[in-house]
């Protein structure tokens, strides 16, 4: 056992009877706050799969009793139930859950990066029943961004109830988040994706562990209560010829589009109805509701809810094209409404519906124009969705995945990156900040845009290094035989290639030093400390130079595949004239 | 909120208890939330089985539009069930939505490709775009499937579908093969084998279509329609006396088909005027074959008369039968010449002939030619 392994004191383990060993095992095992942080996380999977399967239950229970047992409400309900939960909603948030506006994801950022992980417990049972209430009632919301929130909450008060250290509870957030979002998507891949991509925002293996464990356990609850099933029923996907990559292609800039069209609705309508007077704020998420009512009264109850039951019909080719088109905006509209209304509730669900009727509309038009394509409507429904995710919420690896894991269709995937990535070139030329990012700024709060950070250009070593000023000198020479060959260099430091391998340097007054002591004959290898200085690679940021520029005023860059084969110096000022060039560049 | 920014102290044995208690604490919520989901799928089951009650009595009144609903509303409830989704994708199918209705049984098919019903329906639906590859695989599919009830009356259903459509595409040989395979399983019912005549008549495969109306008669003895319709593929099979056996069951029994009594009238003529039946004295037969030649005589001269009345001038096949029929005529006049077989046999090969060409030129007969006619074929057909 190693150093760190707790020791049991002999008088214990002496005194302790042998059919008493069961009570002695956790003496014996190291609880390490790391380990305990990954036995954590599979709780913390269990009890947010098992929160989010009661808010599922909660919103099909509402749903069941405030529009009807029916697949399509009809009569006055539809209008009546959303405006009336829109109060009831609206007074809740004002008065007691505050905290519980919007779609969960920014809170979930916003705990880790400014609040130390810290989300109120009250957030989670507010989200919970406000949540239930608007999208039962047939607010056009979904209720994963909610069980994202609903996990990452419960996360939060465990791990501070557990006391664990500040590193720690700041992770515990996102870790929840994951597990809620795994059993809300029955898809733990996209789950693990979408926060360490969109939430946390760096991969390592201890926050990579936590998160796949608790979302991993969060599937095996949720799937235990119900059910292992997909989250849609597809039907067959055709495989796919190249020639058609084409058609998926212009699905891609269609949906790169409606994205736009998506997000600039919500960040032009959001802020407005923020400033307006604070009484309003009871009435909004109501016409929100009347609203929808509206439309779902007047032929298109499909638009109220999550819609996940007409995404699958979608992908059963039960609607015309035309009919697709028409949901597809009508969805945007009352998504939008629903949201910049500060009901709370989420957007991953209309995106998904929105993708899948623009896929279908897309393919249909296709079908009609090219008879010939084999790409069945729900292949273009998939892709659909994928486009949008990747488009609207600016999550490309996990929209690719996502749809993988909603279809279990690999055949699917070519179309599907092909589709998804024009969508998010498109989405980051026309809208540079991401909606997510959007929502933040607007609420006057500064995260870091993680999509920007992917983005930033990195500056190399290369970008800084230069060839020796002065010349390279050889362990085997004397230090006379050094300051004869600087004594005319402008450079003040020297680069020294000993023996076997490795670098060291020497400054010009080092050099003059060692000569005045009288050391001119000894060898160079004997006056330098036996520790070599740091080497760096051209590649490397040039960050990494700054860590090592304590050990030798100027450090050399070697080739990778060759040690001894200097590719340049860098020095301090160097890094600091680059950083200074780039901020000239950017001013 | 104060948060430590050291790490805190804590005892293994506590870390210990903490798994223990939040075990604890999981036991319980998962115990909670079973039961509530228990609850709640209870409650979802019945609106789903109420719905699809609904559903099925509409489809029995025959208004699949509001099935369709119906169906819709069930799967909503309980969206993995497979009758469910059977049952919608058949009420789609009945209200010519083929496309959803495919949409649906591809899916249940990636789920159960051995199921019986939804290889049954997608071979409905590929009958109706002609798919004919596609027809053959889904139906022979639900033939060898799985059933959940009646598999025998099932697959049979599916194989009587089968080889209606392959009988609507004229592929008469795969039908054969079809309904005798069928016929191999087919238990002691009447019906059963009254239905498989049936389509062997459709064919046309009289031979077993005889067969199987043989058996009918042999279960139910009072079945007029297998007794016509074995009358009936009897008389097409040249078998007269087997005919007229049958069709005298059937008119006796109380048939009032007018064809059934046509056929038994000209099987009898066909019976009264063969020279070649059985147990027939050697004057009998010289006796038949005068009148028949004298019959055929008739018709030749009636046929030429028609074409003359008609402005067109006599065939050259016409003109070389009748320069035969007088050669014949003036060899018949010589004493006993009709005692020898072979000649008996050269002139009712003539009378074969000249029924054959007269019908060819001069339309259907009727009567004595038309027997005459059918006894030819018949016996060109039992020397073949």
């Amino acid at each position: 056992m190693n150093g760190s392994t707790v020791q049991v004191p002999p008088s214990e383990t002496a005194v302790a009877p042998r059919r008493y060993w069961f009570l002695r095992w956790p003496t014996q095992v190291e609880f390490r706050e790391e380990r305990f942080f990954l036995v954590l996380s599979v709780f913390i999977g269990i009890f947010s799969a098992l929160a989010v399967v009661c808010f599922r239950l909660a919103i099909d229970v509402n749903r069941l009793w405030l529009l009807g047992p029916t697949l399509q409400p009809h009569g006055l309900r539809v209008i009546l139930a959303p405006t009336l939960a829109g109060l009831l909603v609206a007074v809740l948030v004002v008065h007691v859950f505050s905290a519980v506006r919007g779609s969960g994801v920014n809170q979930t950022k916003a705990a880790l990066y400014i609040y130390n992980g810290y989300i109120p417990f009250s957030t989670a049972i507010g989200k919970f029943v406000t949540a239930s209430i608007a999208i039962g009632a047939g607010h056009s919301l979904g209720p994963e961004d909610p069980s994202l929130q609903i996990g990452a909450s419960l996360a939060s008060a465990l791990g501070r109830r557990l006391r664990l250290s500040r590193e720690r509870l700041r992770l515990i957030a996102p870790v929840g988040a994951a597990a809620g979002l795994a059993a809300a998507f029955n898809a733990p891949i996209s789950a693990v994706l979408f926060v360490i991509e969109e939430v946390i925002g760096r991969w390592s293996a201890g926050i990579l562990g936590s998160v796949v464990l608790s979302a991993v356990s969060s599937v095996v609850v949720m799937r235990l209560f119900l059910g292992s099933e997909p989250m849609f029923r597809i039907p067959p996907v055709a495989l796919i010829r190249p020639q058609e990559l084409l058609a998926y292609a212009v699905l891609g800039l269609v949906g790169g589009v409606a994205a736009i069209v998506f997000a600039r609705g919500i960040g032009f309508l959001r802020p407005r109805l923020k400033a307006m007077p604070r009484w309003t704020q009871y009435v909004q998420p109501a016409m929100a509701g009347l609203l929808i009512g509206v439309v779902a009264y007047f032929g298109a109850p499909q638009v109220m809810g999550a819609g996940y039951e007409f995404i699958d019909q979608a992908m059963h080719n039960q609607f015309t094209w035309k009919m697709l088109g028409i949901l597809a905006g009508l969805k945007i509209l009352s998504t939008t409404l629903s949201f910049v209304s500060g009901t709370p509730g989420g957007m991953f669900a209309p995106t998904l519906f929105i993708g899948a009727m623009l896929g279908g509309a897309v393919g249909g038009v296709e079908r009609i124009l090219f008879p010939h394509l084999a790409g069945s409507i729900a292949t273009y429904c998939l892709v659909g969705m994928g486009v949008l995710f990747a488009a609207f919420l600016r999550a490309p690896m996990t929209s690719v995945f996502m749809v993988l894991e909603v279809s279990g269709n690999y055949s699917i995937i070519i179309p599907v990156i092909v589709a998804n990535t024009i969508a998010y070139v498109i989405s980051r030329a026309l809208q540079p900040v991401p909606i997510f990012d959007l929502l933040t700024r607007q609420d006057g709060i500064e995260l870091p845009s993680l999509e920007e950070q992917r983005e930033e250009a990195v500056l190399r070593v290369e970008d800084a290094m230069h060839q020796p000023l002065g010349p390279v000198l050889k362990y085997q020479e004397t230090v006379e035989q050094a300051y004869e060959r600087t004594k005319d260099s402008a450079a003040g430091t020297f680069l020294v290639q000993m023996d076997p391998a490795g670098w060291s340097c020497i400054t010009r007054e080092s050099v003059l030093k060692l000569r005045g002591e009288g050391k001119g004959e000894f060898t160079l290898g004997s006056v330098l400390p036996t520790r070599r200085i740091a080497h760096l690679h051209p590649d490397l940021p040039l960050d990494a130079a700054l860590r090592h520029l304590h050990e030798c005023p100027l450090l050399p860059v070697l080739n990778r595949a060759d040690f001894r084969k200097l590719e340049g110096v860098i020095s301090q000022q160097d890094v600091l004239d680059r950083y200074k060039l780039v901020e000239r560049d950017e001013g | 909120m104060e948060v430590s920014a050291t790490l805190p102290k804590r005892t293994i044995r506590g870390e210990a208890l903490v798994i223990a208690v939040l075990s604890a604490i999981a036991v319980v919520a998962l115990l909670v939330v079973f039961g509530l989901v228990s609850r709640f799928r209870s409650w979802q089951s019945t609106l789903a089985q109420r719905t699809f009650r609904h559903g099925l009595n509409e489809l029995a009144y025959g208004n699949p539009s509001d099935a369709i609903e119906y169906f819709r509303s069930a799967l909503f409830f309980q969206p993995e069930n497979f009758d469910y989704q059977l049952s919608l994708a058949q009420a789609l199918e009945n209200a010519g939505q083929f496309d959803q209705a495919e949409a649906y049984l591809e899916n249940l098919w990636e789920r159960q490709p051995q199921s019986g019903a939804v290889n049954l329906q997608l071979g409905q639906l590929a009958a109706h775009r002609h798919q004919t590859t596609d027809v053959l695989r889904y139906y022979h599919n639900a033939i060898y499937g799985l059933w959940k009830s009646d598999p025998d009356q099932n697959r049979r259903m599916a194989r009587v579908q089968l080889v209606d459509f392959l009988i609507d595409i004229h592929d008469v040989t795969q039908a054969q093969a079809e309904l005798i395979a069928m016929q191999a399983g087919l238990p002691s019912d009447p019906q059963l084998h009254m239905e498989l005549a049936k389509l062997f008549m459709r064919l046309p495969d009289y031979q077993h279509a005889l067969a199987e109306f043989r058996e009918v008669v042999q279960l139910d003895r009072r079945n007029v329609e297998a007794a016509a319709g074995a009358g009936t593929a009897a008389f097409h099979l040249g078998q007269f006396r087997t005919a007229i056996h049958f069709l005298d069951i059937a008119v006796k029994s109380g048939s009032h088909d007018p064809d059934v009594h046509d056929m038994l009238e000209t099987a009898s003529l066909v019976a009264s005027r063969n020279p070649g039946a059985r147990g027939l004295s050697v004057a009998e037969r010289t006796s038949r074959v005068k009148h028949d030649f004298e019959t055929a005589t008739h018709r030749l001269q009636g046929c030429f008369d028609a074409q003359r009345d008609n402005g067109q001038p006599a065939s050259s096949p016409l003109q070389q039968l009748s320069t035969n029929v007088a050669e014949l005529a003036v060899k018949m006049k010589r004493r006993a010449a009709l005692n020898d077989p072979d000649f008996r046999s050269e002139i009712m090969d003539t009378v074969f002939d000249v029924e054959e060409k007269t019908a060819e030129e001069c339309g259907s007969p009727s009567g004595a030619d038309l027997a005459l006619l059918l006894l030819g074929r018949s016996r060109e057909a039992a020397e073949q």
